[in-house]
């Protein structure tokens, strides 16, 4: 599955990592995620699912394309 | 108006004389006159924008002149919203222009924005966008969002009318304000000049094009665009319905609490008497969790590098060690690994020293 990570989200994992990971929602990745990178835990971002920002109970496939968008500060 | 100023943009398809005077009749507030403002606020000024409002409490600094193009070097020292006055009417003399010479808060933001038809967030801190986005919502204004972090930017046209309902807010992409410093500043990550031009380019789009009617917007939709790499993403997202955050009227608004939360204060170090005193343990070391390219470096006796992200894969090298100073370039960096360390090494003395690595001198 490939996950891309935005802003500092990418300090905490990379901006880009193609894993295996048998998830079927996005609430599961993501505890997947907290696990191998514990610094995930607590962080505010949005989760977006082939270019689709999605809620934590959306399904998921291991062919789907994962991005994870933080929200920015600076201007 | 005088038409022949604006020749080149009237003759485009779609255009015409209509767009042009649309855009004179139209009164746009700019939020920020920063980074992202003076693109914004200049693009708007020479292309025929009728009325713009700034708002900014800031003086021009030495290292504002990267990427605030507005101002020179006479000017630091000086109010940003007066400068700025002052070169959009040499850009464009038959504009009006309106400067707002403080921050914005609860019990100011409503009648400010009453007078406008288009905000634009060139702001650089949360607690200004999310009120500034609940108080369109109150308004039925519509809100165009610009950010950036590091190499990355972000851009939306939020709270447009589109029949009887409005598009999605800026909580509806992030709901919830996140925890003080838990995002870094451009302060904290540097910032290029050519990052906030590109994206403050892409807000003054989206304003020219809202107020024209010309052109897809980005309603309901988020970009997002990577210098390093050029690529642009548009991710969408449909209306949600459950964002019970927003005040619901205008008293509950100026009630609304708009600080961010503070995630811990009771391990951070302001001072470098306190790190000296730390480091005089033997067992203790400091941690800095920069990349390995970023500067300064500092030499010290006791410390070691560990990027932030391979701080987990490399928890092998910090067993041993009684007392963990984290360190980093702002200090939101130190203060996330410090968060980690607590959690991983419980037993631990874990400390951060929150003002950065250019006030660490030995």
């Amino acid at each position: 599955m490939k996950i891309k990570c935005f802003g500092p989200l990418s300090d905490i994992i990379a901006t880009e990592i193609d894993i295996k990971i048998s998830a079927e929602t996005v609430a599961s990745l993501i505890e997947i995620l907290e696990t191998q990178y514990p610094l995930l835990k607590g962080k505010t971002f949005s989760v977006a699912v082939n270019h689709k920002l999605v809620d934590k109970d959306f399904a998921i496939q291991e062919s789907d394309e994962i991005a994870l968008l933080a929200p920015f500060s600076g201007g | 108006m005088d038409t022949t100023r604006y020749q080149r943009q009237i003759q485009l398809a779609h255009f015409g004389i209509e767009a042009q005077e649309k855009l004179s009749n139209a009164k746009v507030l700019v939020i920020g006159a920063g980074g992202l403002g003076c693109p914004v606020l200049i693009q708007l000024a020479i292309a025929g924008v009728g009325c713009i409002g700034i708002i900014d409490k800031d003086v021009i600094e030495y290292h504002n002149l990267h990427r605030q193009f507005l101002y020179d070097e006479s000017d630091v020292g000086k109010l940003k919203t007066e400068v700025a006055r002052a070169k959009l009417k040499q850009a464009n003399s038959e504009i009006d222009i309106h400067v707002y010479n403080l921050y914005l808060h609860n019990k100011n933001t409503i009648d400010i924005l009453q007078s406008y038809d288009l905000i634009i967030d060139c702001c650089d801190n949360f607690e200004t966008r999310y009120m500034l986005n609940d108080a369109c919502i109150l308004l039925d204004k519509p809100f165009i969002y610009g950010s950036i972090s590091a190499y990355q930017g972000q851009v939306s046209i939020c709270n447009v009318a589109i029949q009887n309902t409005r598009s999605v807010s800026y909580r509806d992409f992030f709901p919830q304000m996140p925890k003080a410093d838990e995002i870094p500043s451009c302060n904290e990550l540097g910032t290029l000049g050519v990052l906030c031009s590109i994206i403050g380019n892409y807000q003054a789009a989206e304003a020219i094009k809202y107020i024209t009617q010309i052109g897809d917007l980005l309603t309901n939709k988020l970009l997002s665009y990577d210098l390093l790499t050029h690529q642009q993403t548009i991710y969408t997202l449909a209306k949600k319905n459950a964002v019970t955050s927003i005040p619901l009227n205008i008293d509950a608004f100026e009630s609304y609490e708009y600080q961010l939360v503070s995630i811990n204060t009771s391990t951070n170090i302001e001072e470098m008497t306190e790190l000296k005193k730390l480091v005089e343990n033997k067992n203790a070391i400091i941690v800095d969790v920069r990349q390995f390219h970023e500067n300064p470096q500092i030499e010290a006796k006791q410390y070691i590098q560990i990027p932030l992200s391979e701080l987990e894969m490399e928890s092998e090298r910090l067993e041993n060690i009684e007392t963990l100073i984290f360190v980093c370039q702002g200090g939101v960096r130190s203060m996330q690994a410090q968060l980690w360390a607590s959690e991983k090494f419980p037993t631990k003395k874990t400390y951060y020293f929150s003002k950065g690595i250019e006030n660490i001198k030995f």
